[in-house]
This record gives structure tokens, sequence and C-alpha cells, in this order.
């Protein structure tokens, strides 16, 4: 009688000690974003103008030409590779960089010196891409590595960066670039970037053929260095095409007609063979054909498409897809975002964190038809939503139903789908708050109770309601009959919202009280804030303003700091970004910022990925969040731009005890007419209520005179802490 | 940096056109030297208090007119510039504030300063040193004379004025503070427009010499003034 579930104990137990063991998350059920571990790398913690001057020494005592140009190359690399170490979205010591180092000890197997000389990471980025740089530093995207079909793929791309180490292509391509430069005042500047391109694609292909050497070495499946290629030509495509099945977001009593979806979506198109003058890289084509040649006269028996794993390969790709899908949300690139955890919730539908993801998407994908979520040239979307005309192949279906289905009908499939999942995971507090707001978008909406059924029939409907008005239509007589025709057919064209969706609710009605007392009872264009977090919920005009003076009103006491910004222009010069200088002035800055504010008592913590310990790896994973709410924030230039990607920013409040954060910089520039220039920026967020709470931008006709710097920033710190009243 | 009070010196400094245009010129700039305290009272104001004191000797480049002296009516008319000089010792004291630009923050920044000023100075001549000589032609002789009568040897005067300028406060070290811009005392700069209605082309009367002289002398040394002045900030 017992032995059931002593039976399923014991399963749970060893499943659970496997996950442990492993260090896996368990995708099932949830996914939490990914996070660096460990002891962080010698970049954080080396004194770079030190490595610098090494680095430059050791130059000097080389026999090479261009020496000066290769120094400014140097000291530029050095500060970009750690800029992109620092930044957060470099994972260290995570389990998808383990797993990408494992492939390099695979591929680097018989060349130990070259091994030790790699630093492999994994940057969480939405891009299809990889990059090398000089030193052997290599980044991954995570949207290269959620869209591999193999291992044996992405072996082969890190031997193609591993090539451009050893071939020195990111040194060569500088000097070259300054050589076309240089001599090339005859030419246009047209010609000039066909010439850099054609540089570049020559690099590029020399490290396709050097990476196959590497790669012919392993017992990687020769064949999948070519099929590389075809998967980065669509790389524009979600990681999977699969149909968007109608049924998907459909419940009983809630059935979409057949008018939202396409009966055919459109084919994909194929430009394998494009015109690649313009193009850093060969087009697809040229590269397949000159591996194909290689790989064709190979003996490809006994290879393999995986050598860590196959199972751990496809464990980390869907690690990877589940990070995108994060990193979509970011972008505010909300249909992507809800494609691809739409693919992923196939595989995994009891996965409660995809479905967070959806119901943010359909959240904001209701906030965008109403015109509250914008787009600009600075966004990542610049011109918001793509038309579903320009989408290929199956992710059409969803931009399809995006586009045909009325703004007021989405939130009621939202509302339908958020509040199920609230339901199945009532513990979820992001869920409750999307569910919260829905309700809120409802009575805007002015959709009320008497709206929708609330008493179960015995019919419920279950045929195309489309399908079912058109039997009901009557002859038009009269010219107002007539007219009343002409709308009834136009509604229909559209959805006809006048039916299929009145049962929708009808078993929440009559079973779930929570959802009973929290639906409008009626319609109202009032403001309502049903949730208790104020980013989802709407501010009214009055508030808005008041927010846009950003003079704050709160004694702020204690400051979240965010690396303090330094840079330095010389527009005279080559290399503009004078690093080694900007580097000595934000230390400086640093410091000027940490005396105003003891004496102004301010209290700050300061994140700076330049001012941490090996050990400090939870503060480069802070760093990591704060950045990613900015960048959702900056996305474009409304102050009320909603920030969904929050699920970290409780714990980050409550860590460090201030919803302050600020963000403040110093830039100078030297214009091409030696003029002086700074600019002095100063902004304090709320990160808890998404609040501009204090702004200060000003620009001077000067240099960054210290006491320049010393006056701004005390001001600064100043106003914080004694607001006007 | 949240320090208010600015104590320290200055220096104010002008061409002395008249001096080098038509006289050779001894003295090419005319300088005065501040003592200064200043008080920061808000984000974009200074309440200042100077004391600036200078002291310059007069070569008597105006000519008198030797006929209005009062014991030499009667003679031949003679117009002349007295011998030697006189000395004219001054202190200007000024009410100040400095209003900061946009952008900056009190004492840091450029600024507009406006404010009074009370100057006063005295005079001293030492007769046996300034003098008129003068001819007198009665008949057939010539007789040489000379005279000095200038009122008393020592001679005070005060004068209002209404102070207004430009400058740039800069910051070294969070202590130091290096003060540069330039001056206008509005009525002392009106005084050349005075004076040119004021001439009737006579010289002037002995008696008056001193007192018209060391007015427009005054008002030249504090119409316009360049200034460079360093404070210590408390």
């Amino acid at each position: 009688m017992y032995s059931i579930p002593f039976m399923k104990k014991i399963n749970f137990l060893f499943l659970l000690v496997t996950i442990i063991c492993k260090g896996q998350q368990d995708l099932k059920t949830n996914y939490s974003p990914l996070k660096s571990t460990g002891q962080l790398p010698a970049v954080f913690t080396q004194d770079i103008r030190k490595v610098i001057k090494q680095d430059i020494t050791d130059l000097k005592n080389k026999k090479e030409s261009d020496k000066w140009l290769k120094s400014t190359f140097l000291t530029a690399s050095n500060y970009q590779i750690e800029r992109i170490v620092r930044s957060g979205n470099t994972l260290i010591n995570d389990e998808i960089t383990a797993y990408l180092n494992k492939i390099v000890d695979v591929v680097l197997k018989d060349n130990p010196s070259l091994r030790k000389q790699l630093n492999v990471f994994t940057l969480k980025s939405s891009v299809v891409n990889a990059y090398s740089f000089d030193k052997g530093y290599i980044f991954i995207d995570i949207g290269l590595i959620a869209q591999a079909e193999t291992e044996a793929q992405l072996a082969y791309i890190i031997c193609h960066e591993i090539s451009h180490y050893t071939k020195q292509h990111h040194i060569n391509s500088y000097v070259k670039n300054a050589e076309i430069d240089r001599h090339g005042y005859g030419s246009s500047n047209e010609e000039r970037i066909i010439e850099k391109c054609q540089y570049s694609k020559e690099n590029e292909s020399e490290a396709d053929i050097e990476g196959l050497k590497i790669y012919e070495r392993t017992l990687y499946n020769l064949k999948q260095a070519e099929k590389a290629f075809d998967m980065l030509q669509y790389a524009h495509l979600p990681f999977e095409l699969l149909t968007f099945k109608k049924t998907y977001f459909e419940t009983p009593g809630y059935i979409l007609p057949k008018g939202y979806f396409l009966p055919e979506v459109s084919a994909i198109k194929d430009n394998s063979d494009e015109d690649d003058t313009k193009h850093t890289h060969p087009n697809t084509k040229k590269r397949k054909q000159a591996i194909g040649e290689i790989v064709n006269n190979r003996d490809n028996t006994n290879r393999l498409n995986a050598i860590v794993g196959q199972e751990k390969f496809e464990y980390i790709r869907d690690l990877s897809r589940m990070e995108l899908c994060r990193l979509y949300l970011k972008n505010r690139d909300y249909p992507n975002a809800l494609y691809a955890a739409y693919i992923m919730s196939l595989k995994y539908p009891s996965n409660e964190y995809l479905a967070e993801v959806i119901s943010k998407c359909m959240y904001a994908i209701t906030l965008y038809d109403k015109g509250e979520i914008a787009y600009n040239s600075d966004s990542n979307l610049e011109n918001g939503f793509t038309s579903y005309t320009n989408v290929e192949s199956f992710p059409q279906q969803l931009y399809h139903l995006m586009a045909k289905m009325p703004e007021n009908e989405w939130t009621i499939m939202s509302l339908n789908y958020v509040y199920r999942q609230h339901k199945k995971y009532p513990a979820n507090k992001e869920l409750t708050t999307f569910s919260d707001s829905l309700f809120s978008l409802m009575k805007r909406t002015r959709w009320g109770i008497n709206d929708f059924a609330r008493i179960i029939r015995k019919e419920a409907p279950k045929t195309d309601s489309v399908q079912v008005t058109k039997e009901t239509e009557k002859e038009p007589g009269s010219k107002t009959d007539l007219i009343a025709s002409f709308l009834q057919k136009e509604r229909e064209g559209k959805s006809d919202d006048t039916v299929y969706y009145r049962n929708v609710f009808v078993d929440l009605f009559v079973s779930d009280k929570e959802f009973s007392d929290k639906f409008p009872a009626s319609g109202s264009s009032e403001t309502s804030s049903g949730s208790d977090y104020k980013t989802y919920s709407f501010s009214s005009s009055t508030s808005y303003v008041k927010k846009k003076s950003a003079k704050n009103t709160v004694k702020i006491q204690k400051v979240l700091l965010l690396e303090p910004a330094f840079i330095k222009f010389d527009e005279t010069k080559r290399e503009e970004i004078q690093y080694i200088t900007s580097d000595k002035k934000q230390e400086e800055y640093s410091k000027t910022i940490n005396e105003c504010a003891k004496l102004v008592e301010v209290e700050l913590v300061t994140i700076d990925p330049g001012l941490l310990t090996a050990a400090e790896v939870d503060k480069i994973n802070d760093y990591s969040v704060i950045n990613d709410w900015f960048d959702e924030k900056f996305d474009t230039d409304r102050e009320q731009n909603k920030i969904l990607n929050t699920d970290d920013i409780d714990g980050l409040i409550k860590k460090y005890g201030t919803p302050y954060v600020l963000k403040t910089g110093i830039a100078t520039v030297i214009t091409r007419s030696a003029k002086k220039r700074t600019y002095f920026y100063g902004f304090l967020y709320d990160i808890k209520k998404n609040e501009l709470v204090y702004k200060r931008h000003e620009l001077f006709k000067s240099k960054d005179r210290q006491d320049l710097v010393n006056a701004k920033t005390y001001q600064m710190l100043y106003e914080l802490r004694n607001p006007k009243k | 940096m949240g320090k208010r009070l600015v104590v320290g010196y200055g220096l104010y400094a002008n061409p002395a056109f008249s001096n080098i245009l038509l006289h050779d010129a001894d003295n090419p700039i005319n300088s005065l030297h501040e003592f200064f305290v200043e008080y920061t009272t808000g984000k974009k104001f200074v309440l200042g208090f100077s004391a600036r004191l200078y002291r310059y000797t007069y070569n008597n480049i105006e000519d008198v007119d030797a006929n209005g002296a009062s014991n030499f009516s009667g003679f031949t008319q003679h117009e002349t510039n007295p011998n030697g000089s006189y000395d004219i010792k001054g202190q200007s004291y000024q009410l100040y504030g400095k209003l900061y630009k946009a952008g900056y923050l009190a004492p840091w920044g450029k600024y507009f300063i406006l404010g009074l000023t009370l100057n006063r100075y005295q005079t001293y001549y030492d007769p046996s040193q300034m003098y008129v000589t003068a001819t007198q032609n009665t008949n057939s002789t010539t007789t040489q004379l000379t005279f000095s009568d200038f009122g008393l040897t020592t001679q005070s005067y005060s004068a209002v004025d209404l102070l207004f300028g430009n400058g740039n406060s800069r910051i070294f070290g969070n202590r130091i503070v290096l003060d540069y811009g330039y001056t206008i005392n509005t009525i002392a700069m009106f005084r050349i427009f005075i004076n040119a209605l004021e001439d009737d082309g006579n010289s002037l009367y002995p008696e008056d010499y001193i007192q018209k002289t060391s007015t427009t002398r005054v008002a030249a040394i504090n119409r316009f003034n360049f200034f460079i002045k360093i404070g210590y900030l408390f």
C-alpha cells in the first residue's frame, strides 16, 4: 500500500541527488538566469596599465613594423577586453562557459601551450556571433549557442576563432585599416570601406581554413563544419521552426477565430549567395564551398557530432535558449521572446520561468498596442514590432496574430493566459503582479463583468465563432440595416469580437473567487492600480510631469553607486578614446565621489567591477542585474519605460538596503578644432518604482578641471541629501 | 565641497592710458591691493567685503591758471602746470555680491559681480615742493614769482560708486581659490564724460587744483580694473 509513494520518494531523491551532483538546473520545472560563480579571473584584479606597459615593451623587443600603431592597438585592445569581461554580460565559471572550455580542451588536446593562452567566455547576448581578441580572449554569444545544431558546430566555430588569434588577425586588421585610411586619399570613402571589407574577408577565409585544420585533428564530424555555415546563414530565424499552434492560447471556453491565423506562412528566402562586397565576411555559399571542397575529400567515418556529450550539449543549448528568452525580454523584443519561450514551452510545458516570460510578453504586447510601450532610433527594435509580412516561416503566424487581433481582445487573451499561469504557480510574485496589472488593463480597456458569460451553459462554443455569426447574418433592408451589416462584416473580418471570447472566463467566474473579486465590475478609463508593484502600474499624467522635472523630494541617505564613468575623447587623434587617461581620471573621480559623499553624509555602496577582489563574484552578478535593468530602461528615451525583466531586482534592493541607484560620469572631448568640452551627468533612479528621482547633466566649455569635477559632484550629492522643498 | 568662507588678497591693475598716451609714463600700470573676505550664502550667491589700498603720486600734469591765485591778482596771466607732485593715499571699501552663472556652484565658476564702493582718499602736498612759477610783467620789468596756494596741505575726499564686473573662480586642492576677472566702477567710468562736459577750456584755479585732479586721478584708478585674487577656503 505504501510501496508506490515510497518509490516515488526514492525516485525524487535520486533525481535531486543527480541534479545536485551534476550541478544542473532542472529545466522541466524552472530556470534560474545564468550567474557567474567562483573566483573572478585576473582581468578583474590586474593593474591594466602595467599589463599594457609590458605588452608595449614586449612589442618593442620584437622585430616588427608599425610599432607605434600596434602600441595604440594594444592599449585599446586591452581596455576593450577588460570592458567586455567586466561588463557583467560575460559569464564566469558558469555551466555554459565550463562546457565551452571543455570543447576547447578537446580541440586543443594536442596543443597544451596554445590551450593555456586561451580564455573562453560566454557573453549574455542574443546576437548570433563569436569574437576573438588578441591575447587569446574568445567570446561566444548565448545567441550562437542557442542556434547550434550540434556540439561539433560549436567546436568548429571555436576553431575558427582560435585561428583568428593564432594568425593575429585582430591586430593586423587594425594596422591594415590604418594603412588604407592613410594611403587612401585618392579613393572615395566607399572604396576604402570595400578595401577594408576585402581584407577582412581574406582573414575570415583564412580563419575558416586554418580553423578546419585544427578541427580536423579532433574526432568531430567534418560535415558539421560545413553545416555550421548553414546554421549561421539562417541565424536571423528562431532557433527552431515550429508551427505556432492556434490552440496554444485557447482554453475550453475560448476558441480563437480562424481569421487570425494564416492558412500558409511565407517561405524562407535563400540569401546564401548575396553580394558580399561591403560585408566583412564572405557570403555563406563561398565559405561553404571552400570548406566543402576540403571536407568532401576527407574520410568522415567514425567521426562524432558530440565528444563532450550529446546529452550535455542539448542541456547547455536549452540553457542558452532559456537565457535567450530573458535576453529578448531585456532587449524589449517581445515577439521574439514570446516565440522562443513558446518553442521551449513545447519541450518544457511545466517550466515556471517560461510561463513568466510568456506572461510578460503578452502584457507588453498589450501595452504596445495601446501605445504605452514605444520604440525609437535608440531601441533594439528601431521601428517597433516587425510587420508580419516581413517575417519568414512559422513565426509569421505569431506576428500575424499580433497584427490582426485588436488590442482589447489581446488584453482578454493575455488575462486568460496570465491569470491561469498565476493559479498554476501561485507563489510566483511576478505572475501575480502581471495578472493584477492585466485586471487593471481590462478596466482601462472598458471591459466589464457584463461583457463576459459567468454561467456555464450546456453548449459552450466549440466551433469557429466567425462561422457562427455568419449563420445568424440577416439580409440588410433599410440604409441603417445596411450600415449595421457593413459594420458587422468589418468586425467579422477582424475577429468577431462580440462572440468568441464571451465564455473565456466562465469557468473562473464560477469557481474562482479571487478572479471574480478582482475582475472589474465595469470598464473605466480612469487610472487604476491593482498592483502592489508600482513598476507595472500606470501613472497619471500629473505624476508624469512631476517625474519629468526630476527633482527629488525625499532625502536620500543611501545610494548604490554604479561604476562611475570617465571617458576622454580626443578627436584630433587616430584613437579618439584616450584609454589610459580615462582610466586614471576614473580612479580620481571615484575618490572624489566618495569624499563628497562623506561630506554630505550620503552612504555610498559602490559596485565597480574595477574595484572587486577575486572573491566578489556576487557583486559582478549584482552589477549585471542592475545593468540589465538600465539596458531595458534606456532602450528608449521615454522616462516611463516599462521594465519587465525585474526578477532579481527585489532581492538586490533588499541586499543593499536601498532602491536608489546612481549613475554618474564625465565625458571630456577635445574637438577637431581643439576646443575643450566637458559633459557631466548624474542620474538617480529608484529601481523599485522605476522612477527617475534626480537628474543633472551639464555641458561646460572647458576641460575637466578638478574644481569643476569637485563642484558638480558635491552639488549632485548635496542635492540628493538636501532636496528642495 | 561644502566650504564657504574665503579670505585672501587681490591685485587690481589697469593701464594708465593718460600716462602712456599723453606723457612719459613713469607708471604705465595703476595697481591696487585688496584684502577680501567672502562668504557663500547659497548655491549661486557669495557675499563679499573688501578693502583696497592704494598710494599714488600725482605728477601735476594738468595746467593751473596762475592768475586765479588770490595773492597774484592783477599780474599778467600765466598758464603752467605746477612744479612737483602731490600724494594720494586711498582706501576703497566694497560690499558686493557674486552671482554665479548657470551651471556653476558658488564659490566655484563664472560669476557676475554687483556691489557698492566707498572711496575715501587723502591728498598731501609739500608747499616747498609743489608750487607754481608765474611771470609778472610791469612796464619794463619782469618779475618771476612762485606761489603754493593749493588749499590745505592735507585734504580728504570720499565718493560712492556702483560696482559691477565679471569673474571666474577656480579652486585648487579644495582650499586655494584663484579668482580673476574685471570690475567697473560706474560713476568713475562716467568721470571721463563729466570732465569733458565741465571742461570750459580754462585752466584750473589753484585752490580747485587738487580736488579736481585727484578726483579724476582716483576715478582713473578705479574705473576699470583687471584683477587676480588668491584666497584660502575655510
